[in-house]
């Protein structure tokens, strides 16, 4: 088996609130390996940027992993020192967010900012670090990068502002890349620019990514595998083509159908999955998804042991499993 | 694109010297208290008089050319007095600002970045200090060093820290949870680094006010401190002191008292209208 870049086991990390104690992943098993993204899909609240925090080790004080590990190259994250932490972080592993209207310092000229983050991590000269900020601004497609280097954040659009985060998180050439949302925040056609620049540097740098979103249209885009999560659980996990192709667990073809698409009906209302996401302070006994399950809402003794115990992940194809006990 | 060619960067702060610039009322305060600072600093070269020098024979005149304020009871010349007074009050107030400045961030970025029981820690004892009477303590230092050296500058450094500890542990706080500060320590910054630079940087406008009013505070109360008999023994002088030493003949010579007042009235005036000046300067641009 070829080394995995970072393998996530068992996983469970819950946060300690007013309310309670909120479980907001469990038992999550995810790896990444050299040069592949993985796409990790789910509603707000299924708990994927609180994995992507994780990995990162940037979790709130509130939130604490009770169990499970993180390898990045077989090194253990969670027993790490924080000085190496700070060191691996934006050198081997970068993070770009959901907002880039919020991830630049205001006070701060965009130059300062690559120049800091560079000079976080090599021994350069300033006008060496300078000099690299400007190939990377160029690299992600910002062409007045002498003008974009002396500006404020204010002062860019918000696809630019993303652009200039990304050639932040690249500067150092990661070999992981942590994607919480990056598209978002931006309109269809910026979108779909930040994506293909994305994929292509990844593919031409080596560089591996997770990808958090809830689309499935940037996860077909962008992604080799797709883990989709559900109250914090693992429901399917596989390959993008099996996936898409031979989905297993109702949640993930409900997500599937709710993809509007060129040929669909348009007389028929998009579909849609009933009922709300589970609450995380009192987490059901059974599978998650039971509630919501047309399946389980149709046979009654379905549903009897689908609400009383969690269905284990099993395999449907080599790499691809899901976490279901109907068969088919 | 092409607007964004054609304007030129524009940092925060400039934007924010710019509009205090067109502040006419703040600029006028500004220079007055310049001009008073100034002229205090460069005392010798404005009056000739010794402050301290005694004349018997010409006391408790009403100003005129050759003493512009007066002279006072032991026929001391009063302008002489305010100038040199000027500087003792003002290097008071100065070392009390930077001392309150140095420790109110120091603690309050600390509490604010770190949180948790250390923030508890430091709250709590902030709480404390912020309970005892300042003219109490002053008294206390005083006693304590020896009366009439100023060394209650000291008491009015610790009375006015605890506020801008409070306030920068606020304001840092409430940057903390930015996205910025999460990107910067995703990409591996170094703490000491964001502190210095992100943090910092961002809590500067709130901080820079409220500094400055605590300097047209720590006037008011180093003048107050000199009234009660707090003050620098003579031969030195300081505002204080001379409104005490007018005090006594608010009667037949009320210009005595008013002059030297009038001085600290304009001083504390001007401050505080040059700080509210750039408090609305930066205030503007969160819109």
């Amino acid at each position: 088996m070829m080394q995995k870049l970072l393998e996530i086991k068992d996983l469970s990390i819950e946060f300690s609130s007013p309310k309670g104690t909120a479980r907001a992943v469990n038992d999550v098993s995810l790896s990444i390996a050299p040069g592949e993204s993985l796409g990790i899909v789910g509603e707000s609240g299924s708990g994927k940027s609180t994995i992507a925090h994780a990995v990162m080790q940037l979790l709130p004080k509130s939130a604490k992993i009770s169990s499970g590990s993180i390898f990045f190259e077989g090194r253990d994250l969670l027993r790490m020192s924080a000085a190496d932490l700070r060191s691996l972080r934006g050198r081997d592993i970068s993070m770009i967010f959901q907002d880039p209207m919020q991830c630049l310092d205001p006070s701060f000229t965009i130059a300062y900012q690559l120049v800091e983050t560079l000079q976080a991590h090599e021994k350069l000269s300033r006008d060496e670090a300078r000099k690299a900020s400007l190939q990377m601004l160029q690299r992600v497609g910002i062409h007045n990068a002498e003008d974009i280097m002396k500006r404020y954040q204010h002062e860019l659009s918000g696809g630019m502002r993303q652009r200039v985060m990304i050639a932040m998180a690249l500067l150092t050439r990661p070999r992981l890349l942590i994607a919480d949302e990056p598209t978002t925040a931006l309109d269809v056609t910026i979108q779909d620019q930040i994506l293909q620049l994305l994929k292509g540097y990844a593919r031409e740098a080596g560089m591996s990514m997770l990808f958090i979103t809830h689309s499935f249209g940037v996860v077909a885009d962008v992604c080799d595998r797709v883990a989709v999560l559900y109250g914090g659980r693992l429901c399917e996990y596989g390959s993008c083509e099996s996936l898409f192709y031979e989905a297993r667990h109702p949640y993930t073809r409900g997500l599937l159908e709710a993809v509007p698409t060129m040929e669909r009906d348009k007389a028929l209302p998009l579909h849609s999955i009933d009922g709300a996401p589970v609450s995380v302070f009192d987490p059901p006994k059974g599978c998650p998804f039971a509630p919501r399950c047309s399946r389980c809402r149709e046979d009654s003794q379905l549903a009897e042991k689908c609400l009383g115990s969690i269905p284990p992940l099993k395999e449907a194809a080599p790499g691809h499993s899901f976490a279901c006990f109907i068969e088919r | 694109m092409s607007t964004e060619k054609a304007s030129k960067p524009s940092s925060p702060a400039r934007r924010a010297l710019k509009r205090f610039a067109k502040n006419r009322l703040a600029l006028f305060c500004l220079a007055v208290f310049l001009l008073i600072l100034v002229v205090c600093l460069l005392a010798p070269l404005f009056t000739s008089e010794d402050p301290a020098e005694l004349n018997l024979g010409n006391t408790k005149q009403n100003p005129s050319l050759a003493h512009p304020m007066g002279t006072d009871i032991l026929g001391r010349d009063i302008l002489a007095r305010m100038l040199y007074g000027g500087r003792t009050t003002f290097r008071i107030c100065f070392v009390a600002m930077l001392l309150s400045s140095a420790f109110g961030l120091f603690f309050g970025l600390l509490s604010g970045f770190f949180g948790g029981t250390l923030d508890q820690m430091i709250s709590r004892a902030n709480d404390g200090l912020a309970s005892i009477p300042t003219f109490l303590l002053a008294i206390f230092v005083e006693v304590v060093t020896g009366a009439g050296k100023g060394n209650y500058m000291y008491a009015i450094a610790l009375a006015l820290t605890p506020p801008l500890i409070r306030l920068t542990r606020n304001l840092v706080m409430s940057i903390m949870g930015s996205e910025y500060i999460e990107a910067a320590r995703a990409l591996g910054v170094k703490n000491s680094r964001i502190i210095s630079g992100h943090v910092l940087r961002n809590i500067a406008g709130p901080v820079i006010v409220q500094i400055f009013s605590n300097f047209s505070e720590a006037i008011l109360t180093c003048t107050i401190m000199g009234y009660l008999g707090l003050g620098v023994h003579s031969p030195r002088v300081e505002w204080g002191t001379i409104i005490k030493d007018g005090f006594g003949f608010i009667l037949n010579a009320p210009l005595q008292i008013a002059l030297p007042c009038l001085v600290v009235f304009i001083c504390v005036l001007t401050l505080n209208i040059v700080g509210s000046g750039i408090r609305d300067a930066l205030s503007e641009e969160e819109e």
